[in-house]
């Protein structure tokens, strides 16, 4: 945990971190290593998160809360999506071809919900941080590593996909 | 088009509905920790 609380100014922001940090690792692993199935990558995986996560500390009101699960969840999920990815690159035999991520029970959510739930992890990633967190399309950017006008890309997309799966199941 | 007010109160359910997909994070503590021991 060093290695992070050294990324952190101030004191609070430390003791924020530190209170994610054991709270939400185990829940971050689990979450890497139902994608990945290797303990070393989700390790990896949950490493770049945190470094993700100590960057925007700042943006974290209460530590412990839903809304900061979602958020440290989000950032894990897709971190390891994309290693999946680039694992798949290297030895395509070995992996699927798409990788669903986190699974929401359809019976949980009704409407709107159930249609943005349809979407691609990397879609609904997008708009959970964007339209939840209330990140900028430049910070999302830097916490998906991708450029600016990409986010802002995804995010139209995203929206333009939620409205043609909204238009299909009726709910528009 | 869906208005962002909708986009953000479907986000919040949905983020809601994906934490309650998940196990305790105080279970996974331990499960973690079990995983280092068997390393």
């Amino acid at each position: 945990m060093f290695v992070y609380l050294m990324m952190i100014d101030s004191q609070e922001d430390q003791s924020k971190f530190e209170k994610i940090y054991l709270t939400y690792r185990g829940l971050m692993y689990h979450v890497a290593y139902k994608i990945l199935n290797n303990k070393h990558d989700a390790e990896d995986v949950v490493h770049s998160a945190f470094i993700k996560i100590a960057e925007n500390i700042q943006k974290i009101d209460d530590p412990v809360c839903p809304k900061t699960q979602s958020y440290v969840v989000t950032i894990v999920e897709n971190k390891a999506i994309d290693l999946y990815r680039a694992n798949k690159r290297k030895n395509s035999s070995l992996y699927l071809d798409e990788i669903s991520g986190i699974e929401v029970e359809a019976t949980c959510v009704h409407g709107l919900v159930a249609c943005m739930a349809k979407l691609t992890p990397r879609y609904r990633q997008i708009i959970l941080l964007k339209y939840y967190h209330g990140f900028s399309c430049k910070e999302i950017a830097k916490q998906l590593d991708i450029t600016e006008a990409n986010a802002i890309k995804l995010d139209q997309r995203a929206k333009n996909k939620l409205f043609q799966i909204c238009k299909e199941e009726g709910i528009l | 088009m869906i208005s962002d007010a909708m986009l953000q109160q479907a986000a919040e359910e949905l983020a809601t509905a994906i934490n309650e997909s998940l196990p305790d994070p105080k279970e996974c503590v331990f499960n973690s920790l079990q995983n280092l021991r068997e390393k």
